[in-house]
């Protein structure tokens, strides 16, 4: 499958890819405090890292969806650009937990991290089967 | 534990508008965020110590292009903020507060075009720590699409963080 990657929400974001990086430069609308990252901007840019990293670990035609994210903030983020990479924990057959940092000038410093736990969706039943579980058209 | 009760969501001992300062503290906290106003997140109604805040869903929160679902990221913005929101109106002062850690149990998906509702109660106050609870849903709270927990920690006046520095 065709890695999808960003969704309309990533680009409403500014988000895009340095190879397994995903970058997210400053922009104004996602501050909260003026000058500071608003926290929750921050969550989205590491479910969106782990949300990469999971789609390339399924096979063609499956899904995986976020059941739970539990995000720690270690720091603010500043008015600067903003960095996430994720990292397998666990890759299931149906469920994949993923962790995923995030650091502005000093990767050693991360500002924030989180553990994403997907659920995997297994690729759709053919057209065939599901047409016996819907009613005959008129 | 499959069973777990509903979350007590009911507006404690209702109080269906804000006194002044408190009104005045959540519509500062509201309008002042840029990245709420990106998302045009608004309220719906709030009392000491629990909001509800709406989010509208256009096309740019979807999850993936052409799609129905909201993107995650978007019910977790709604749902911290709600549980800062209730935080700070339990407290009654917009001094800081961090949020220390955040969880969210995505229930099932959001359809874009449809508001969802956040609603969220700070449970415990103690001096230094406070602790939400809270649910998102699209107007039925029986069916939540999201359920939210986590503390938030108030780092206090500078000099009681330094004498709390470790030597």
């Amino acid at each position: 499958m065709k890695v999808p990657l960003l969704s309309p929400y990533a680009e409403f974001m500014g988000l895009r890819l340095d190879g397994a990086v995903v970058v997210m430069p400053f922009r104004p609308m996602l501050t909260g405090v003026p000058g500071i990252l608003h926290g929750d901007v921050i969550t989205a840019l590491l479910e969106i890292a782990a949300g990469i990293a999971a789609q390339g670990l399924i096979p063609a035609g499956a899904m995986v969806k976020p059941i739970s994210t539990t995000t720690d903030f270690y720091r603010a983020g500043m008015a600067e650009a903003t960095y996430a990479e994720a990292r397998i924990l666990k890759a299931g057959r149906r469920i994949l937990n993923l962790g995923a940092e995030c650091w502005q000038q000093d990767r050693s410093k991360p500002i924030a991290a989180a553990r994403v736990n997907f659920l995997v969706l297994a690729p759709e039943v053919p057209a065939g089967e599901q047409q016996q579980e819907t009613p005959a058209g008129p | 534990m499959s069973n777990v009760a509903e979350p007590s969501l009911q507006p404690p001992l209702a109080q269906p508008s804000l006194q002044p300062p408190l009104a005045a503290l959540a519509g500062r906290f509201l309008t002042n965020v840029a990245h709420l106003q990106a998302l045009r997140i608004s309220l719906r109604a709030a009392g000491p110590g629990w909001a509800e805040l709406q989010l509208p869903t256009p096309p740019q929160l979807a999850a993936c292009a052409g799609g129905m679902e909201v993107a995650s990221g978007a019910l977790f913005t709604l749902l911290d903020t709600c549980a800062g929101l209730a935080v700070i109106l339990r407290r009654g002062t917009g001094e800081p507060q961090v949020t220390v850690d955040l969880r969210l149990d995505y229930l099932r998906a959001a359809t874009v075009g449809r508001d969802v509702i956040g609603r969220v109660e700070c449970y415990r106050m103690t001096p230094r720590v406070a602790f939400v609870r809270g649910l998102a849903h699209e107007g039925d709270a029986a069916r939540p699409l999201a359920h939210v927990a986590g503390p938030f920690m108030f780092p206090g006046p500078a000099a009681v963080r330094a004498a709390e520095q470790p030597a």
